[in-house]
């Protein structure tokens, strides 16, 4: 039996400001991000991108692919995606951050077929665009 | 109840190669399916029998060393990947999923043959590949050997990455399906548990696979434009090429013994005539194992150099996973206290899944103790152990399924008494090859090796002589069930007296499943009240 | 509003009771294919965290000789898109379907900007040799430099690959939108497409910091 679609979508139809401000907002963190990377935090310089990226990424989630107005079991699917790629992540790093903390490893890797030329100039670092 | 007009059912309702190519019914996607994964068991178990014909006696039998490399690499490899991988979900699981849901068909149907065309698509891949250089770096591709071998790595992992594509979207579609397709009356906890088991492969299937897939593009890159992340030679990391593999390959493993769980669950309660004990902790042990799945690849890389602390939590997580394992055995165990027990062949499969996964679950727990994988990794016993869950666990579930669900997919019954034969037979010889293989491995016999000590001999012997028992019981498998094809007797609507919905629709079911929708009014498993 | 475009009414398939079910049921779809997306590419985001922890010194030098200006530029593209492409989901839920096929356009055009952009810094790499280890011969101070381009290529390539099948998509929607099949009773193919952009989009949100904000 095939249904002729009435007017059965209940969806809400997000207003037009949402979209414009999470624009401008958007824009403008993309500033931020630029201008924060002009100064030098130390190791936190990519906790701070990373901060400001997440906060872009969850306005394009929330915003304009509609999380915000979304139902529970897309925002777990979402949760869990995060979660498991956060393991994937963490505990990788775990392995590659611990190694020769109990028994001793010779770290490092040694003699590699390395393609890069060393430079020939005494300038340690060249802009090139 | 009503019936179909003389006889029309989804298998003669429509004739001809192209109402089966371009199909859009999950019944007859589900049979194709079928066909394929039987195929590439049998590719599969010939290239077994030829590696452990060679190594009835130490040295050079029939192959050379790196032959038999390559047989042992494309027995797992289609195993894995062409086989065991899409062998439940895509043909008991499509075929079954919607009808004991109620539905008429799964969510996205065309997706559903899209599914299918990609699987063949990509197992196409990997059999061209065997002609063209057979890979020799074992199923799972270590770099840096898989970066430096000459043999068809490209092409089979390829292969692979399409197939991992059909398993996503197959997975996906059953997630929809089984949130939105749910008719009136079938709550989340009226769904037989077979239902709940597909549900959690389908959710390890859309969240790992992809791993999976940018694991196999990343050893491409590193084959042909040298990116330098796997490769020590360029400064990278061979461990992190265990890391990605194994994030998928673990939860993979899962994605082959849910299903099976499910199936399980389904015996016990139709020939048992009991409803399941503690319904709920099966159903959410079905979800805990998904989650923890992804937790506990690690214990794969206990001796690869991974760092100590990793390992250890990793040794932890896994004796975690094997909790929600234990609590369904037992669940299924106290089932069939006091039921109303009948030991037809499918019964008899459910027997021995009970028994085998039980030793190969154990032996796994073996292997997740730290110090004791440092011996037994990368011998025999590993590969007993595996075979033990995946064969005697899936394998033994999938023939469960199979000769439960056959007189409702073909409308015939088989050969009750051959049937019985060729379990016994299987049972008997699988196992002949793989518990010898424990001892074994044990005694220290190395896998994926060509050669061997004179001392090891006799057990390999004894382990290849199970091999031809365990390939009698197929083939007599084999025999009588396409026999009962053209000859068997026709099946009535309910042979087993189940409960589930798909036991209320004609054998074979109608196209559109039910010629009645039916209504869902108590549990599953309903048994008692059903005055049984 | 009248427009001259044609109305195409859409007939909800055999298997599904209502069109909101099924509306429903290809927005979870979708939001699932998004979440194995996002798995998928979290392999060259670890690989990128693992390598920037082993050799910090090679991926510093290699984000100095990535454009930041180009490349916040294509961020800018790609936000922009995002917005026009959500814009012209929204009109078609509204009826605005010339603005629709306006704001696809648009989505259509911030992307070809974007793989533009790619395509000059792309050449730029190969004319100095900055490229993967096989054809890498460009000079550096740390002798890992190669890696930190194969994570580059590997990323950007993929990302780029994936906003090539979005304007074939959007190129699509576009196409079906001039016949006619999208209105206030049915634009689901384009709010399934939106999301699938917006993804794109998330996906280069962290790759460029990452890529070309490096210390």
């Amino acid at each position: 039996m095939s249904n002729n679609s009435s007017n059965s979508h209940s969806h809400f139809i997000v207003p037009v400001r949402y979209y414009v401000a999470t624009f401008v907002a958007l824009l403008v963190l993309t500033a931020l991000t630029v201008i924060v990377s002009r100064f030098d935090f130390g190791v936190m310089n990519i906790y701070i991108a990373m901060l400001v990226a997440i906060i872009k990424a969850s306005l394009v989630l929330l915003f304009f692919m509609g999380l915000k107005w979304e139902t529970g079991f897309i925002r777990i699917i979402f949760v869990f995606t995060i979660i498991f790629m956060g393991i994937f992540l963490s505990f990788t790093l775990s392995d590659n951050a611990t190694r020769g903390d109990v028994d001793p490893v010779q770290q490092g890797v040694h003699n590699i077929q390395s393609p890069v030329k060393p430079f020939h100039s005494h300038e340690a670092s060249k802009e090139h665009h | 109840m009503a019936h179909a007009p003389s006889g029309t059912n989804y298998l003669n309702a429509t004739k001809g190669w192209k109402s089966w190519l371009f199909t859009l019914d999950h019944k007859r996607i589900g049979i194709m399916y079928l066909l394929s994964v039987c195929i590439a068991f049998g590719l599969g178990g010939i290239f077994a029998l030829l590696l452990r014909l060679e190594l009835l006696h130490p040295g050079q039998m029939l192959f050379t060393a790196k032959q038999y490399n390559q047989l042992f690499t494309l027995h797992g490899a289609v195993m894995v990947f062409l086989f065991i991988i899409p062998s439940i979900p895509a043909s008991l699981g499509n075929f079954i999923l919607p009808i004991q849901l109620g539905a008429k068909d799964v969510a996205f149907p065309r997706l559903n043959l899209a599914s299918l065309y990609i699987y063949i698509f990509g197992a196409s891949f990997c059999l061209y590949s065997i002609f063209s250089g057979a890979v020799d770096t074992g199923w799972t591709f270590y770099t840096p050997y898989s970066t430096a071998t000459d043999t068809s790595v490209i092409s089979m992992t390829l292969g692979a990455f399409i197939l991992g594509f059909s398993s996503i979207l197959t997975g996906l579609n059953f997630i929809v399906t089984i949130h939105k397709l749910r008719p009136k009356g079938m709550t989340w906890f009226r769904m037989p548990l077979f239902l709940w088991a597909m549900y959690a492969t389908s959710v390890i299937q859309v969240l790992a696979t992809p791993v999976l897939a940018i694991t196999l593009l990343l050893l491409i890159l590193e084959k042909t434009i040298h990116v330098g992340i796997f490769n020590p030679a360029l400064g990278g990391d061979p461990v992190l090429f265990q890391h990605f593999f194994w994030f998928y390959s673990h939860p993979a493993v899962y994605i082959m013994i849910l299903p099976a769980m499910g199936i399980m669950s389904e015996l016990v309660t139709t020939f048992c005539k009991k409803n399941i004990f503690g319904y709920k902790y099966v159903a959410f042990s079905s979800i805990a194992i998904a989650i923890i799945s992804f937790l506990v690849w690690g214990h794969h890389l206990f001796v690869s150099g991974q760092s100590e602390y990793a390992s250890m939590l990793f040794s932890l997580l896994t004796f975690l996973v094997a909790i929600p394992s234990a609590i369904k055995v037992f669940n299924w165990l106290v089932t069939m206290y006091k039921g109303s027990i009948s030991f037809e062949a499918p019964f008899l499969y459910f027997l021995s899944f009970m028994f085998l996964f039980s030793i190969g679950g154990f032996t796994g727990i073996f292997l997740g103790t730290l110090s004791i994988d440092v011996h037994l990794h990368d011998t025999y016993f590993v590969v007993a152990h595996f075979h033990y869950v995946m064969m005697g666990g899936t394998v033994i579930a999938f023939l469960g399924g199979l000769h439960y669900w056959w007189p409702k997919m073909f409308g015939k019954m088989y050969s009750e008494f051959w049937a019985r034969i060729s379990c016994l037979l299987i049972f008997i010889g699988f196992n002949a090859v793989f518990f010898t293989q424990f001892i074994l491995g044990a005694k220290g016999m190395p896998r994926r090796y060509y050669n061997y000590l004179d001392q090891f001999q006799p057990l390999h012997a004894f382990s290849t002589y199970g091999t031809w028992v365990l390939g009698t019981g197929f083939l007599i498998m084999a025999v009588y069930l396409i026999h009962s094809l053209r000859k068997g007797a026709p099946a009535p609507d309910n042979p087993w007296g189940g409960l589930t919905l798909e036991w209320k629709t004609t054998s074979p079911p109608p196209v559109e499943n039910f010629l009645v929708t039916p209504e869902i009014t108590h549990d599953p498993y309903d048994y008692e009240r059903a005055g049984l | 509003m009248k427009d001259n475009i044609p109305v195409i009414e859409h007939h909800v398939a055999h298997h599904f009771d209502t069109a909101e079910q099924e509306f429903s049921a290809a927005k979870l779809g979708m939001w699932l294919f998004l979440a194995q997306e996002i798995l998928f590419f979290s392999g060259v985001f670890v690989a990128y965290v693992i390598f920037r922890y082993l050799y910090p010194d090679a991926f510093l030098e290699g984000g100095k000789h990535l454009s930041w200006q180009l490349g916040a530029l294509n961020t800018v593209f790609l936000i922009a898109s995002s917005f026009t492409m959500v814009m012209g989901v929204r009109s078609a839920q509204v009826n605005k379907r010339k603005a629709s096929i306006n704001y696809l356009i648009a989505t259509f055009m911030f992307a070809l900007g974007f793989m533009c952009v790619k395509a000059i810094e792309y050449s730029q790499k190969i004319e100095h040799g900055y490229l993967p280890a096989r054809w890498f011969f460009g000079e550096g101070a740390s002798d890992k430099l190669h890696i930190f381009f194969g994570v580059y290529f590997a990323a950007t390539g993929l990302h780029g690959l994936h906003v090539l099948v979005g304007m074939g998509l959007i190129a699509w929607l576009i196409y079906r939108s001039i016949k006619g099949e999208f209105h206030s009773e049915y634009y689901t193919p384009l709010e399934m497409v939106g999301l699938y952009w917006h993804l794109v989009d998330l996906v280069w949100i962290f790759l460029f910091p990452l890529l070309y904000l490096v210390g």
